[in-house]
C-alpha cells in the first residue's frame, strides 16, 4: 500500500490547500455548519406553535374563485 | 371522487413530532447524490470556486422552492388532501390543478422503480465489505499483475469488472435467475436483495406516516450521520490528506466564466434538495395547520447541505486523489460510488470496516429517500379512491414491480435506468418544479403565499422572498431548464431513434477507424498536433438528431475531410476500407445493437408518457371537478393517532 501511496504523491502537482482553498473550504463548511446549528438550536428550543403567528389565522383565497383556469 | 364530508371528519394521519417530519424530509433529500454526485460535480466544475454558484443557487432557487412546497403541502393538508393531485386540486380548483399535481405522483413512482435497484447495489456492497468477501475481488488483481505487486490501475479495473458483473451492467437479465447447464438454477445475490429492498420499503410504508416513515427516519438519519462522521474522521486523519483536500477545494476561478458551471451548480442544488416534484408537498400535508414550516423547511434543507458539503465534499474525492490519483478522483455518480470507493477502501487501513459503513450509510440514505417516493401514491389511492392502506400498498407494489422488472432486466450499461432517469428523474422534475413555482407565485400570489408560510412560523420569511419567488426563481429555473434541454435533449432524442442510433454506430466506427489510420500514418507526434482538428472532425462527423441521414452523402463529406487532412500533411492515407462491404459487415452487429438499444429507450419514453397520461386522467377524475373542494373540509377537527 505504501508504494502506491507514494506513487500518487510523487506524480501530482497538487501541493495541498492553497489560501483560496482554505478560504472556500472553511467558508462553505462554516456557513453550512452555522446554518444547521442555528436551525437545530431554534428547533429544540422552540415554543408552542400558537405563540408564533405572523399572519392572520384565516387566509382568504378568494382570488381562486375568479381564476380563469 | 373527493372525500365526502363524513369521510373528511375521520381522523387523519399526522407526524408524531417536529423532529420527525424534519428528519423525514431530510431523509428524502439525502441520498447517493449528496455523497457521490456532489463531489464529482464540484471537482469537475472549478473545485472550491463551484461553491459560489452553488450557494447562490441555494439562496435563490433552493430555499424559495423549498418554502413554497412546504406551504402548499400544509395548505393542502387543511383540506384533508395528502397527495399532490389532491393538494393542487384544493389550491387550484380546476382541471389544471390535479393535472399538474399528477406529475408529483408519476415522478416519484417511476424514480422508485429504478432507485430500488440502486438500493440493492448498496446493500450488496455493504454485505460484501462487512463479510470480507470483497477482498477476493482484489486478490485476483494482485495475482494477475507482475510479481504480485498491486497497481492502482489493476485494482480499479478489478473493481470496475466486479461492478459490471454483479450489478447487471455486463448483460441484460444477468441479475435474474438463470439455468446454467449442469448447475441447475442460479440465482444471483442481487436478485434476492432487490426483493429484500422491496419488502423493507413496502413494510415500512404500510405502517403509515408516523409508525413507518417517521419511525425509520428517526433511526436511519442519525445512524447515517454517525457512520459518515466516523469515515470523515478516518479520512481527515490520513497522512497527506491536505493534498486531496486541495484537489477538491482549491478554487479555479476562471471556471466561473463558463455558464455550464452555473447550470451544473443550480442543477445540483435543485436535485439534491428533492424539491418541486411532490415529496415535500406530501410530507408537509400531514402537518397541523398551525405548525411551523419556515424553520422546519430550513432545517431539513440545512441537514441536506451538511451531508452534501461537509460529509460528501470531504470524503470521497480527497481520499480518491490520495490513494488512486487525480484521474480516478473524478467521475460520475456510479463510477465514484461503486468503482472508486471500493478501490479506496482496498488501500485504506481498516478499509473492510469503513467500506461496510460507507455502503451501509448509502443504503440507509437510499431507503429514506425511496420511502418518500411511495407516500404520494399511497395518499392518492387512499384519499382519491377511498382505498384502505393495505389495498393501496398492494396496488402500488404491483404497479412498481411492473416498472422495476423491465428496468432491472435491461440492465446492460444501465440503459433503461438511464432513459427513465432522464425523462422522469430530470425532464419531468423541471416541468413540475416550474409549474409549482408559477402556482405559488402567480396563481395563489406570492404575498398571500408567504403570508401562509409565515403562519405558525418560528421566524418570518425575509421580505424580499415574494419578489424572489415571483420573478427571480422562475426565471432562473427556466434558464437552467432551457440550458439543460439544449445540452442533453438532442442526444437522448437521437438515442431513442433506431434509425439515428444505427447510423451513429456505423459512423462512430468509421470515424474511429479513420482517425486510427491517420495516427498510424502520421506518427504519434504529428497526431498529437492534429488533435484539435480530429476532435472537430469527430464532432462534425457524428449525427445529431436533426442532421442529414443520407449515409452516402455523409460518407462523401467524411472522405473529403480526410482527403484534405492527408493533402495538407502530405501523407498517403487510403480510406477505401471505410466504405467497402467487409467493413460494413464488421460493424453490422454494432448497428443492430444500437437499434435495439434505441427501441428500449423509445419504449421507456412511451411507457412513462403513457403512465403520466393515465395518472393525469385519474387525478382529474378524482379532484378536477369544480366544487370538489369542500370548504367545510378545512375546518375538520384533526385527531392525531396515538
Amino acid at each position: 500500500m505504501d508504494l502506491v501511496f507514494l506513487h500518487c504523491i510523487a506524480n501530482t502537482d497538487i501541493q495541498g490547500l492553497s489560501v483560496g482553498g482554505w478560504t472556500m473550504m472553511l467558508t462553505s463548511v462554516g456557513v453550512v455548519l452555522g446554518l444547521s446549528m442555528f436551525c437545530l438550536y431554534r428547533m429544540f428550543r422552540g415554543a408552542e406553535p400558537s405563540q408564533h403567528h405572523h399572519a392572520p389565522l384565516e387566509i382568504d383565497t378568494r382570488d381562486l374563485d375568479n381564476s380563469p383556469l | 371522487m373527493a372525500r365526502s364530508s363524513s369521510q373528511a371528519e375521520a381522523p387523519r394521519e399526522r407526524w408524531g413530532s417536529k423532529l420527525g417530519v424534519v428528519l423525514a424530509v431530510a431523509g428524502s433529500a439525502v441520498g447517493l447524490g449528496n455523497f457521490l454526485r456532489f463531489p464529482g460535480t464540484a471537482v469537475n466544475n472549478g473545485g472550491g470556486a463551484f461553491m459560489l454558484p452553488y450557494l447562490i443557487s441555494f439562496l435563490i432557487l433552493g430555499i424559495p422552492i423549498c418554502w413554497a412546497e412546504w406551504t402548499l403541502g400544509r395548505l393542502g393538508g387543511r383540506f384533508n388532501r395528502n397527495s399532490p393531485p389532491g393538494i393542487y386540486g384544493a389550491i387550484w380548483p380546476s382541471r389544471m390543478g390535479p393535472a399538474l399535481g399528477s406529475l408529483g405522483l408519476v415522478i416519484p413512482v417511476i424514480i422508485f422503480m429504478y432507485y430500488v435497484f440502486l438500493e440493492a447495489w448498496c446493500l450488496q456492497y455493504a454485505i460484501e465489505f462487512f463479510s470480507g468477501s470483497f477482498s477476493e475481488v482484489f486478490r485476483e488483481a494482485t495475482a494477475q499483475t507482475a510479481a504480485g505487486q498491486e497497481t492502482v490501475d489493476a485494482v480499479v479495473a478489478s473493481a470496475g469488472a466486479h461492478f459490471e458483473s454483479i450489478c447487471g451492467l455486463s448483460a441484460d437479465g444477468s441479475v435474474f435467475p438463470s439455468v446454467v447447464d449442469g448447475a441447475g438454477l442460479t440465482v444471483p445475490m442481487m436478485f434476492y436483495l432487490v426483493i429484500i429492498c422491496y419488502a423493507v420499503n413496502f413494510l415500512l410504508i404500510s405502517r403509515g406516516v408516523s409508525k413507518g416513515i417517521e419511525f425509520f427516519c428517526k433511526i436511519a438519519m442519525p445512524a447515517l450521520i454517525v457512520c459518515a462522521l466516523i469515515i470523515l474522521v478516518r479520512v481527515l486523519t490520513l497522512d497527506g490528506i491536505e493534498r486531496g483536500l486541495g484537489f477538491m477545494w482549491n478554487p479555479h476561478w476562471e471556471s466561473l466564466k463558463n455558464p455550464d458551471v452555473w447550470v451544473a451548480a443550480a442543477g445540483q442544488i435543485f436535485f439534491s434538495l428533492s424539491i418541486g416534484f411532490g415529496l415535500i408537498l406530501t410530507y408537509a400535508s400531514y402537518l397541523d395547520e398551525r405548525e411551523d414550516v419556515v424553520l422546519s423547511g430550513l432545517t431539513a434543507a440545512s441537514m441536506n447541505e451538511f451531508c452534501e458539503v461537509i460529509l460528501g465534499g470531504m470524503i470521497v474525492v480527497p481520499a480518491a486523489f490520495l490513494f488512486l490519483g487525480a484521474s480516478n478522483a473524478t467521475g460520475g455518480t456510479f463510477g465514484l460510488g461503486f468503482i472508486t470507493v471500493p478501490s479506496i477502501m482496498h488501500f485504506m487501513p481498516g478499509g473492510q470496516l469503513f467500506g461496510g459503513l460507507w455502503f451501509g450509510l448509502l443504503w440507509l440514505g437510499a431507503v429514506t429517500s425511496s420511502l418518500s417516493m411511495l407516500q404520494p401514491a399511497i395518499a392518492f389511492l387512499e384519499n382519491g379512491y377511498g382505498m384502505s392502506r393495505k389495498r393501496s400498498v398492494a396496488v402500488l407494489c404491483t404497479i412498481c414491480l411492473c416498472g422495476s422488472l423491465p428496468i432491472i432486466w435491461f440492465s446492460r450499461n444501465v440503459l433503461a435506468l438511464d432513459h427513465a432517469d432522464f425523462w422522469a428523474g430530470t425532464f419531468l422534475i423541471y416541468l413540475a418544479a416550474t409549474g409549482q413555482v408559477i402556482v405559488f407565485g402567480w396563481v395563489i400570489g406570492a404575498e398571500k403565499g408567504f403570508a401562509e408560510t409565515n403562519r405558525g412560523g418560528d421566524f418570518a420569511v425575509p421580505r424580499f422572498f415574494p419578489f424572489l419567488i415571483r420573478y427571480v426563481t422562475p426565471t432562473f429555473l427556466i434558464v437552467i431548464f432551457g440550458a439543460w434541454l439544449y445540452q442533453s435533449a438532442p442526444d437522448y432524442l437521437r438515442r431513442m431513434s433506431p434509425l439515428h442510433s444505427g447510423l451513429h454506430a456505423v459512423r462512430t466506427q468509421q470515424v474511429d477507424t479513420a482517425l486510427g489510420g491517420l495516427v498510424e500514418a502520421l506518427g504519434p507526434k504529428a497526431a498529437a498536433e492534429l488533435q484539435p482538428e480530429m476532435e472537430l472532425l469527430r464532432e462534425d462527423a457524428l449525427p445529431r438528431f436533426w442532421m442529414v441521414l443520407d449515409q452516402q452523402d455523409w460518407e462523401q463529406r467524411l472522405k473529403g475531410r480526410l482527403g484534405e487532412i492527408a493533402r495538407t500533411r502530405s501523407v498517403d492515407f487510403d480510406t477505401a476500407l471505410l466504405w467497402d462491404g467487409a467493413f460494413r459487415d464488421s460493424v453490422a452487429d454494432d448497428r443492430v445493437q444500437a437499434e435495439e438499444d434505441a427501441a428500449i429507450g423509445l419504449g421507456v419514453f412511451l411507457s412513462i408518457m403513457g403512465f403520466l397520461l393515465l395518472v393525469m386522467g385519474l387525478s382529474v377524475f378524482a379532484y378536477g371537478r369544480k366544487g370538489s373542494r369542500n370548504r367545510d373540509e378545512a375546518r375538520t377537527t384533526v385527531v392525531g393517532f396515538s
